[in-house]
């Protein structure tokens, strides 16, 4: 029998624990139990004959951590999971199915661990490899709870076999995986990767996860597995117990049955009498029906977002480096942490979804993009829209996006569907569909629509389904053709009404050539939401678009009793409202070490007031004082009071970075002050900051970073474990004199030693300065270090020096 | 879980000294943000001890499944017969907040490393007040909790002690090569159970030999 025969004749059923029934026969903790294959054959085949026997029709051969990544056995891999499918299919005697099983790698993937996702898929891969070559009949990946790592692991799958693949994840008792993603973010990810069946297993009883199984058997369209715990394990007297007795486990399953699961089983805990229940109980039943939800979403690993059709959300416009000229610079110096800085800004404003384009001509844009949408995700939660015309960036971030992204985009050229389809079909995304083709934009909007048809038509033979399209019936600036604004609504309300698609605009296109832009942009934003818009790229920032945005939406009974708009207007993030005028009374309060005839913007950056720090600055400017007396006499001398004060430890590390990051943002303001009068404020520097290679961990090699900021340095920071070759690379290409090296762990100082070594070999002018938790000044001049600095602020003294 | 201000203040290197207005407003958003992003889960067993020194004055017993020679753990262990293996995270969300904070704001950033910091710490005593009602501990206390990596328990020890307790099913805990856990804000340990013998039932800065630790309490703070 085969599996889809299988699941055609009924509900499917699984076998129970392994590990449960090895440590009764004297498995002992720390034991590898995949080597039971080969020293304890017969116990391996018994528990599976005992399976078969109790009506399971797929077994699990015991190869759960028969990965390169996990498995520390003596005996080859090999060897190991061939013995493991052949006992399987031996106790089997011809009954059912032998399923290669793939637990975790037992590593948690960067960003949030050390292990990198292609080194992951690696691992699986070869597991599948050898799994398939054993002769198993199915791939199994369970008891995952990383999105990523899911990821990895059916992407190997697919990829290595063509066998069909069963995928479960592990689920906390909040319903969630461990790096967050609730049920819908999982749905999302099966339905991007497609296996041939998922579902849960492990981490809990079927009672508690019933709810989760209903959930997602509405949102993905395979067959549904629950493999169960025998409940949640409790330790009594030293030992693991599981509470839910073979009957119980039996109900418990029948009503994961109704909630539409088609195939059962049990984890930890059970035996062979729990799927004995089962069977008796649920043999011959057919899944309950389930009415699918109808929907269009994408998710990053722990946040599923859905697209309406009758609101509209916000894509965050600004990581696109067309007309950035800082963008641009920070694309090409490899300066991460600025990008990093305009998408969490783009958060806190209040996008849904983030737009990522590296264009950016001259740079190698499969690599940077893939590493772009890497670290943005390291950094924020919410879903990506993935904006690049070359298929070959496109695949190399599809691949590696951590979760199931917005594409932008596919056209109605014959040439783009060609390239474009058959990655998303292969990674899964929702695409945005480009109305033009051959002949370029249609100047109606009957041809627009006609476009979008032909578009959704191609994709289904893809397998492409119209919810999976997000239709961009392309901005054209009014300043070029008067006609093009009502072409554009009505092609909205078009595709909104009559196709019941989603839409999406570049919004701010519509003023180009024109004076006064935001205002044009936030009227034609507010026309075109009306209009069918139910997504829109904008910049998040624009107090205008938010206005517009959030106005209509109260307007138009979105934002329930206006709660939204009211506190949108509290915070300032609307028109009309901007931030207070007036610093707070706390800056004028003084402080210890400070005295009481300080001027205000000196006392605002002492005590840490961002907010006032911006608004007394410009205050001073406006009132016609001169920007450098501004600096000199007030930002300097604040930043040298809590500097000493710090250093004399009257001011703790916490004021000393809230100091910097008021002064930082009265800076901004005079030098945002100063570009509009056309002179340029000379940043000192650059500088490059980067944690040495091996170490991941960043949190000081963060802090000096935001304090040289804060105190005037052009920084680039280049991430954490960074290899010497990239550091001296980026060194010489923008002839940087200072590079600031951060380690945590002694095991990484030779890296850092090595990175000294190079860099003094390719220019012996650029000086070092190295801190982190191990150094100390004498390891420093061990490693020929220039520069020991001790915490933050004497990396700040060691640049003002060197740059005086 | 309550914030430990104390805790978080001597994390800070603040030691005594009371936040002004502004630190404390601060202080009070960034603990919202981190207590939001927390998932705590724990997992422990408890196993026999058994060896001891030979008469060669080598020292090797085994905890559970853990083979050791640790002198210093294995003073803690006086007078007991079984001991507790422990693990315990904050989650992977922490994490998350520290690399946003990353970027976002450097004095947010050193805030939730010592909030998150003393809520770990907070979380572990009350996991040990729940393993306390366990019914074989039985009227015994509970040693003070000794992590891999302290004293002369090596670090290498983390592998094995959190294989066995299956950390990352169970808790979602696993091991970089450095050693080193992620989630970072989890603890691994052993804790000795044992009756009331004057052993320190808690880590005592003034008995520490780490006498340049950064974070050393005061004889004031203890």
């Amino acid at each position: 029998m085969t599996f889809d025969e299988l699941l055609k004749r009924g509900v499917a059923f699984l076998d129970g624990a392994m590990g449960t029934q090895l440590q009764i026969k004297g498995l002992q903790p720390g034991e590898v139990p995949e080597l039971w294959n080969l020293n304890r054959p017969n116990d391996v085949r018994d528990i599976h004959k005992t399976y078969f026997d109790a009506g399971a029709d797929i077994v699990y051969a015991n190869t759960f951590g028969a990965s390169p990544a996990k498995y520390h056995g003596d005996a080859p891999l090999k060897d190991v999971i061939a013995a493991g499918i052949g006992l399987a299919r031996e106790a089997a005697g011809g009954r059912g199915l032998v399923a290669l099983d793939m637990g975790p790698t037992g590593r948690l993937l960067k960003p949030a661990g050390d292990f990198a996702f292609d080194a992951a898929y690696d691992s699986f891969a070869e597991t599948v490899r050898l799994g398939a070559a054993a002769g198993a009949d199915l791939v199994v990946v369970e008891t995952i709870n990383d999105a990523y790592e899911l990821k990895a692991a059916l992407l190997a799958a697919k990829e290595n076999c063509s066998l069909p693949i069963l995928a479960t994840v592990a689920l906390s008792e909040d319903g969630k995986l461990l790096t967050g993603g609730d049920v819908d973010c999982v749905a999302e990810i099966f339905n991007a990767l497609k296996p041939a069946a998922a579902g849960f297993n492990c981490g809990l009883g079927p009672d508690r996860l019933r709810p989760f199984v209903e959930r997602l058997a509405k949102l993905i369209e395979i067959p549904v597995i629950v493999k169960a715990n025998a409940g949640i394990p409790r330790v009594v007297d030293g030992c693991t117990h599981f509470d839910v007795g073979p009957e119980a486990f039996a109900t418990d399953i029948a009503a994961c049955v109704a909630a539409g699961a088609a195939i059962v089983g049990g984890c930890c805990g059970t035996t062979p009498a729990h799927i004995q229940a089962v069977h008796n109980l649920m043999k011959d039943q057919k899944p309950g029906a389930v009415t699918r939800e109808r929907r269009t979403a994408i998710c990053s690993y722990s946040k599923c977002v859905t697209l309406p059709l009758d609101d509209s959300l916000l894509i965050g416009e600004r990581i696109n480096p067309t007309g950035k000229k800082k963008l641009r610079e920070a694309y090409k110096s490899g300066d991460t942490g600025y990008i990093l800085r305009e998408a969490i800004a783009q958060v806190d404003a209040g996008a849904h979804i983030l737009d990522v384009n590296a264009g950016v001509p001259g740079i190698d844009e499969p690599k940077v993009l893939q590493n772009t949408v890497e670290a943005i995700q390291s950094v924020t939660d919410i879903p990506l829209q993935i904006d690049t015309s070359d298929p070959k960036a496109l695949e190399a971030a599809l691949r590696h996006y951590n979760g199931k992204a917005l594409v932008n985009s596919v056209n109605g050229k014959e040439e783009v569907m060609e390239a474009v389809f058959p990655i998303v079909a292969k990674y899964g995304g929702v695409l945005v569909a480009l109305t033009l083709d051959e002949d370029g934009i249609p100047a109606t909007a009957e041809g627009r629509v006609a476009i979008a048809k032909k578009i959704i038509a191609r994709g289904a033979q893809y397998g492409l389904k119209p919810d999976d399209f997000v239709i961009d019936v392309l901005c054209l600036a009014v300043s070029a053709d008067a006609t093009s604004v009502p072409v554009i609504l009505e092609s909205l309300r078009r595709v909104h009404d009559e196709l019941g698609l989603r839409t999406v605009l570049g919004v701010s296109n519509v003023s180009f050539g024109l004076p006064a832009r935001p205002l044009l942009n936030a009227t034609f934003y507010a026309l075109a939401l009306q209009a069918g818009l139910t997504t829109a790229i904008v910049n998040p920032l624009s107090v205008e678009m938010m206005t517009a945005y959030k106005s209509w939406r109260a307007l138009t009974g979105r934002d329930a009793n206006c709660t939204d708009w009211i506190a949108a207007v509290n915070e300032g993030k609307v028109g009309g409202s901007a931030a207070p005028t007036q610093p707070s009374a706390a800056a004028q309060t003084p402080q210890a070490g400070t005295a009481s005839s300080q001027s205000p913007l000196l006392a605002a950056i002492v005590h840490g007031l961002k907010q006032d720090a911006a608004t007394i600055a410009g205050g001073l400017l406006a009132t016609g004082k001169a920007p450098v007396e501004v600096i000199d006499g007030e930002i300097v001398p604040a930043l040298e009071i809590v500097g000493k004060g710090f250093e004399s430890g009257k001011v703790f590390l916490p004021q000393l970075l809230m100091a910097a990051e008021a002064a930082s943002s009265a800076f901004e303001v005079i030098r945002d002050v100063l570009a509009k009068s056309g002179a340029q404020t000379e940043l000192r520097g650059p500088i490059i900051v980067a944690t040495v290679k091996g170490d991941i961990h960043d949190i000081g090699k963060n802090i000096v970073r935001a304090l040289l900021e804060n105190y005037g340095f052009k920084v680039i920071d280049l991430g954490r474990d960074v290899a010497p070759e990239l550091i001296v690379e980026t060194a010489q290409r923008e002839n940087c004199k200072l590079v600031g090296l951060s380690a945590l762990m002694t095991t990484t100082v030779p890296f850092m030693e090595e990175t000294i070594k190079q860099l003094n070999a390719a220019d012996p002018s650029i000086k070092t300065v190295v801190g982190g938790a191990v150094l100390t000044a004498e390891y420093a001049a061990q490693i020929k270090a220039t520069w020991y600095a001790k915490d933050a602020m004497a990396t700040v003294r060691v640049a003002e020096e060197f740059f005086k | 879980m309550e914030v430990d201000r104390a805790e978080v203040l001597r994390y800070l290197r603040m030691g005594n000294v009371q936040p002004d207005a502004v630190l404390e407003a601060r202080l009070a958003s960034v603990e919202r943000e981190v207590l939001a992003k927390i998932r705590p889960a724990a997992y422990w067993q408890l196993v026999p001890i058994t060896g001891g020194e030979t008469p060669t004055g080598e020292l090797t017993y085994q905890v559970g499944p853990l083979a050791l020679h640790s002198r210093k753990l294995w003073e803690t262990l006086k007078g007991c017969r079984h001991a507790f293996l422990f693990c315990a995270t904050l989650g992977a969300g922490v994490d998350a907040l520290l690399r946003t904070c990353g970027h976002r704001s450097a004095a947010d950033l050193v805030m939730v490393q010592a909030i998150s910091t003393a809520l770990i710490e907070t979380y572990c005593d009350d996991c040990q007040i729940q393993m306390l009602s366990e019914p074989a501990v039985c009227g015994e206390t509970l040693r003070m909790r000794f992590s891999p990596g302290y004293g002369d328990l090596p670090l290498e020890t983390q592998r094995p002690l959190l294989m066995a307790l299956d950390s990352a099913r169970r808790a979602g805990i696993t091991l970089m090569d450095t050693m080193l856990m992620m989630p970072s804000k989890s603890v691994s340990a052993i804790i000795g159970v044992g009756p009331a013998n004057g052993q320190p039932t808690r880590h005592d800065c003034r008995t520490c030999g780490k006498t340049d630790c950064a974070f050393r309490k005061t004889e004031e703070e203890t």
